[in-house]
């Protein structure tokens, strides 16, 4: 980790004084992320914790990523995500695949498991994103190392540059990353002797964190997790889709309730209209999104093609009889 | 594919997505038009395949300049957007056999004549340097810039957010707009303002982004005709390039070429 500019400011300063309780923390580059369990990591009695900015330039290595990610997760999860992908090459220990099925599995349990929201989703779904964010982060790393770009901007506070990397992609001698880092809010934590202090300006306070091993990777890959659900486009829309898709549930629900075949086909005679109308709603929404692929459109132009698409589709599906043979279809399951 | 290449995976989506929502909507066509006497099923197979070529045409041929553009704005309306707002037409309106082919003559007339006004409206914003000039190195068109020098089309402003953002919201919409017309309207109210709305979205499309595609490539077109030499590109095409390589489909030709 090489620092450099001068003068400093304060924030840098700070950044300085505090940089050797920093790195305390860390584990050494020469072990490899994923291969860190939670007892390889020493125990810490007491932490510090407290606000700053870093403004500095560092050899992107294990640590300084490591120490990057849960700060730039909670801002700009695709920046971090991004992040931990550069972090691999020209230094890599593990092909490329294999270092993101790593990663992605560590991600995975926490945003598109099972026990949250993103789980109801399914499994075509959770395929998506995972191709997405894959997608997404070999993006940044395809154009740094193929030297199609010197650098690439990877949030308003980091930008990552290459060192040595010819404009072809080849790696000269002593070729590496740099990651410059300009104004990033930042958590510092340092260890303490004693449970509490006060510092003499008393703008900071101690706490005294229970959790003694941290795995510092899986703590970035959860903030990243955490940070996306609340931040992703996908979530947002599955909540628009789930507003969508709703009425029409509420609408066959009330209607198989009141139907006359009683209380005890209720959830037979929700499933066959449940049936008739999501399956052209289902049909609407992908067929509108075919559309503006093939069309090319993007901003209003593709929203008006989409809404004009959905609707025509859902009225051809219901003239054609599409919709009774998705019902009689899911009955004849039933039955 | 107007804009050309706003977004480069956008292109494989419609590669492989596209072709199925064309033989569908061409399919429903001919379902609703027994009178003409088409198999649905050969009509819509043949409306898939005729778009899968015209996509690998964009996926692994096209250069996105001017023969893109000219070509682009027609097929698109002819393959998509005028089936779509045309299909539904039988349902709503009882014709006989001979005035519904009367009916969508006209409105693929109408179609057509909406992009043709409006690419030479679109052309008239696109000016050429006057021949007597010395060609300055740049062109700035309503969103497009013309790099003479390096010969390339840059389309303006750059794309802010992901492409499928403004497709889903727009299908979430017609999800939610669908049940209220289910609500309110009987069937043939439904028929109507789909097909009412679908030939308006379809028009302001021809109106706008296409006609203009169409009317800067003619504009490209005497540029080309005027600057003799390689033909413009879009500056994007190095991206689809390196897709292009990547693909499984790419790989499989390139090895069938090699051996």
């Amino acid at each position: 980790m090489a620092a450099s500019g001068t003068p400093y400011s304060v924030a840098e300063q700070s950044n300085f004084d505090n940089a050797g309780f920093f790195r305390d923390f860390r584990q050494p580059a020469s072990v490899p992320a994923w291969q860190r369990g939670a007892s390889t990591t020493g125990a810490q009695p007491y932490l510090e914790v407290f606000g700053s900015t870093l403004d500095q330039d560092f050899e992107l290595d294990t640590p300084v990523a490591l120490a990057l990610i849960p700060q730039l997760a909670s801002t700009d999860p695709d920046a971090a995500l991004a992040l931990m992908t550069v972090l691999m090459p020209p230094r890599q220990s593990l092909p490329p695949d294999e270092y993101f099925n790593k990663m992605l599995a560590a991600l995975k349990d926490s945003t598109v498991g099972g026990g949250n929201v993103l789980g109801t989703f399914g499994a075509s779904t959770e395929a998506a994103l995972v191709a997405a964010w894959k997608r997404s982060a070999s993006r940044h790393m395809q154009a740094i190392l193929s030297g199609d770009a010197q650098s690439i901007k990877i949030s308003p506070h980091v930008k990552i540059h290459a060192h040595k990397i010819g404009k072809a992609g080849d790696l000269r001698k002593g070729a590496q990353l740099i990651v410059r880092v300009t104004g990033l809010p930042t958590t510092v934590v340092r260890k303490l002797d004693v449970p509490f202090a006060i510092r003499p300006d008393a703008r900071s306070y101690a706490v005294r964190i229970g959790a003694r091993d941290v795995a510092r990777l899986e703590q970035g890959a959860t903030a990243i997790a955490q940070a996306r659900i609340n931040s992703s486009q996908a979530v947002r829309f599955a909540k628009g889709g789930v507003l969508a898709f709703a009425p029409s549930a509420a609408i066959d629900f009330y209607a198989s309730y009141t139907s006359t075949s009683g209380a005890a086909d209720l959830s037979k005679d929700f499933f066959v209209r449940s049936a008739r109308s999501q399956s052209g709603n289902a049909l609407a929404l992908g067929a509108g999104m075919l559309a503006v692929a093939a069309v090319g459109a993007v901003g209003a132009p593709a929203i008006l093609l989409a809404l004009g698409t959905g609707i025509v589709v859902q009225a051809a599906w219901v003239t054609l009889g599409g919709d009774d043979a998705a019902g009689d279809l899911v009955k004849g399951w039933l039955d | 594919m107007w804009s050309a290449l706003q977004r480069v995976e956008q292109i494989r989506v419609a590669l492989w997505g596209a072709p199925w929502l064309v033989a569908a909507v061409w399919g429903c066509w001919a379902a609703l038009r027994p009178e003409y006497g088409l198999a649905v099923t050969f009509v819509a197979v043949l409306a898939g395949g005729l778009a899968w070529l015209w996509f690998a045409y964009v996926f692994f041929v096209s250069r996105f300049g001017a023969a893109h553009g000219l070509c682009a704005p027609g097929v698109l309306a002819l393959i998509l957007l005028w089936p779509l707002s045309q299909a539904l037409a039988p349902a709503l309106l009882a014709l006989p056999g001979g005035y519904i082919a009367s009916f969508d003559g006209v409105t693929l007339a109408l179609h057509l004549l909406c992009l043709g006004v409006a690419a030479a409206a679109h052309a008239r914003r696109a000016p050429l340097p006057a021949v007597s000039d010395a060609p300055g190195p740049r062109l700035h068109w309503p969103g497009l810039e013309v790099d003479l020098r390096r010969r390339s089309i840059v389309s303006t402003p750059p794309p802010g957010t992901r492409w499928w953002v403004g497709a889903l919201l727009g299908g979430l919409a017609s999800v939610l707009l669908f049940a209220w017309m289910k609500a309110t309207l009987a069937a043939s109210g439904q028929v109507l303002l789909a097909v009412s709305l679908m030939h308006g979205v379809s028009l302001y499309l021809c109106a706008g982004p296409l006609g203009r595609q169409l009317g800067q490539a003619l504009r490209l077109r005497q540029l080309e005709k005027r600057l003799p030499g390689e033909p413009f590109r879009h500056d994007k095409l190095p991206e689809l390039l390196r897709l292009r390589r990547q693909s499984w489909l790419g790989r499989l030709l390139r090895q069938l070429g090699a051996d």
